[in-house]
């Protein structure tokens, strides 16, 4: 195939190959850059195809950068331009928008984690595979507040209030439903990461945490992302009832977990004014009827 | 003979509405003739994007720009994408729908870069049949801009202004006249850019777009990245003497300065839609003798801004 003979669904998956991987043969034999593209007074054909290659991955590694600008800030800017480099080629975009760039980006970080070595990012981790639990625990929290914060929300819906739930019956309650508020992600990390991320983007450069179970609930209100940090009985809970359990089984659930049950029972009821307040809940269902920040439905 | 702009309003002075400028506007909703959104960043969002969005379409005149209709790829046409962007002028109710002469990807990937058509026949007829379709889908002419480029190709048997001229002949739809991206391209491509506004069909520009660019001493970079350099502003009195009044927005996506300084360098815009030409001798261009100079700022570490990155505000 010569450039003479290109229509143009071939010119642009030729120049589409060039621009995503410019190490990948073209699968439009010896066609060369010169025999496609013109010069012009001051640069050559490649000269001016590189504007575009340039461009390519500068832009949307820039888009990475803002997406994980905690993570770019810890592995450096450098170390985390390879890595993006590397998720572009294995992850290039299929949307129509930016924002879906990054979605893949935790779970790639996840499947390099043993390609890289934190060690030689950052001499104080202990271990490659701890080091990487670090990094991929914080490419996920970043990624999570990205998709809460332009995803659903409550904004403008009636909520659940403290008050609501003083007014159902207690007879009802065994078998109450609860419906999680649309962005409320509960997550669980390996290092308390959300702590890191809020420090360094208060201006300071934190050590890396040890190591610590982190449980979060991460919420949107008034349309700033916001994350609670929560015990694990109280993530245990809150997973259970945003699956649709009914609360008698899932406080069933929890207790068979948890050591010291009588302060888990005392604690319940301020769990769960504080989980309204914070509009976790959407809706509580209680046998047949709906209660919303409404009233009964 | 056409009704000019399509019959579409003349809306005055606009802006670009960008995430930085959201809790400014939100403050003061400032005194400003329109909006220009970029519909993508808008499309999918139920956070406080859409929000911000929802006040200001109250308040002003709005009018969705794409980056990624993709109208000249050989790829089948998005229909997810067309529905989205559908239902979100429904909701937005913009006085018209633009976007790009360009490709932005082929085999379902997206370069999210404004990618140059070859001009010839074939690529024509594609546009044109393509750019019916997404007409008759969104029930409205689509308003279609002349991109800034930095290749060109041997296959090409147009020039660019001859391409986008038959496009709109052929399907009445509107053109966006993007000045600063006529001045880059004729730079990079050595073409006289007063030819290009003389060719193009004045009745059917709807909008025009002024930007700042990178000059990188070989070529020049649509960066939207500072202010509108005089050259561009002397093409922009000829393309008004041209048209007569067009809306016109200034964009500016990278370097953003605040809202009022990014208004003031728009407002300049004034003194050409009132001046009164009749009479006037025709603008001509006199600092493009020498635009390329070896000062010119680095490559490096500039590139075309197609589409702005929304980042999430966490408390």
């Amino acid at each position: 195939m010569n450039a003479s003979s290109f229509d143009l669904p071939t010119l642009q998956k030729w120049m589409q190959s060039l621009l995503m991987d410019a190490d990948m043969a073209p699968a439009t034999g010896d066609v060369s850059i010169d025999d496609v593209i013109t010069a012009s007074r001051r640069q050559t054909s490649r000269e001016r195809f590189d504007v575009y290659a340039n461009a390519y991955q500068s832009r949307l590694v820039e888009c990475l950068r803002e997406e994980f600008a905690t993570l770019c800030q810890f592995l450096e800017q450098d170390v985390f331009d390879g890595l993006a480099v590397a998720y572009l080629q294995a992850h290039p975009s299929q949307s129509y928008t930016l924002a879906n760039l990054g979605a893949e980006f935790p779970r790639f970080m996840q499947q390099a984690a043993g390609a890289f070595e934190p060690e030689s990012v950052d001499g104080e981790m202990e271990s490659a595979a701890s080091g990487s639990q670090f990094l991929i625990d914080l490419a996920a929290l970043e990624r999570l507040y990205a998709e809460v914060f332009d995803g659903p929300g409550i904004e403008g819906l009636p909520l659940i209030t403290p008050e609501d739930l003083k007014s159902i019956d207690p007879a009802a309650w065994p078998q109450a439903r609860f419906e999680a508020a649309p962005c409320l992600r509960l997550v669980e990390f390996d290092y308390p990461v959300h702590e890191f991320v809020t420090a360094c983007r208060h201006g300071t450069e934190p050590s890396i945490p040890e190591p610590r179970q982190t449980w979060l609930a991460v919420t949107r209100r008034k349309y700033i992302v916001r994350r609670v940090p929560l015990t694990e009985p109280q993530y245990r809970l809150l997973s259970l009832l945003s699956q649709g359990v009914v609360l008698g089984d899932a406080l069933d659930a929890v207790a068979t977990e948890v050591t010291d049950l009588q302060s888990f029972a005392q604690d319940i009821q301020s769990w769960f004014q504080d989980w309204t307040a914070s509009g976790f809940f959407q809706r509580i269902v209680v046998t047949g009827t709906h209660q919303d920040g409404l009233g009964v439905v | 003979m056409t009704i000019p702009r399509l019959g579409l309003p003349y809306l005055g002075i606009g802006l670009g509405l960008r995430t930085v400028h959201f809790g400014y506007l939100l403050e003061h909703f400032p005194a400003v003739d329109w909006f220009e959104i970029i519909s993508e960043n808008f499309m999918d969002s139920a956070g406080r994007p859409r929000y911000v969005l929802d006040q200001i379409a109250e308040r002003y005149p709005v009018v969705m720009h794409g980056v990624s209709l993709s109208i000249g790829s050989s790829d089948p046409l998005n229909w997810e994408y067309l529905t989205k962007l559908k239902q979100l002028a429904d909701a937005v109710q913009p006085r018209w729908i633009s976007d790009h002469l360009c490709w932005t990807g082929v085999l379902g990937l997206n370069t999210h870069d404004l990618l140059p058509l070859p001009f010839t026949e074939a690529a024509l007829q594609h546009v044109i049949e393509r750019v019916r379709i997404v007409q008759d889908f969104l029930e409205r002419p689509l308003v279609l801009e002349n991109p800034s480029s930095y290749v060109t190709f041997h296959m090409s048997t147009m020039p660019e202004w001859e391409f986008l001229s038959r496009i709109a002949e052929a399907t009445n739809c509107g053109l966006l006249l993007d000045v600063n991206n006529v001045y880059v391209s004729s730079v990079n491509h050595d073409f006289d850019p007063l030819d290009y506004l003389n060719q193009i069909p004045h009745d059917r520009i709807v909008q025009i777009h002024l930007a700042g660019h990178t000059n990188c001493g070989t070529h020049l970079i649509d960066t939207h990245d500072g202010p509108v350099i005089s050259p561009v502003w002397q093409l922009y009195r000829r393309a008004i003497e041209l048209t007569g009044p067009v809306s016109t927005l200034l964009e500016w996506d990278a370097r953003i300065p605040t809202f009022p300084e990014m208004r003031a360098e728009a407002l300049k815009a004034r003194e050409w839609l009132d001046h009164d030409y009749a009479g006037q001798p025709t603008a001509t261009l006199t600092e493009t003798t020498a635009p390329l100079s070896d000062e010119g700022n680095s490559a490096v570490t500039s590139w075309p801004h197609p589409a702005a990155f929304v980042t999430a505000e966490v408390e």
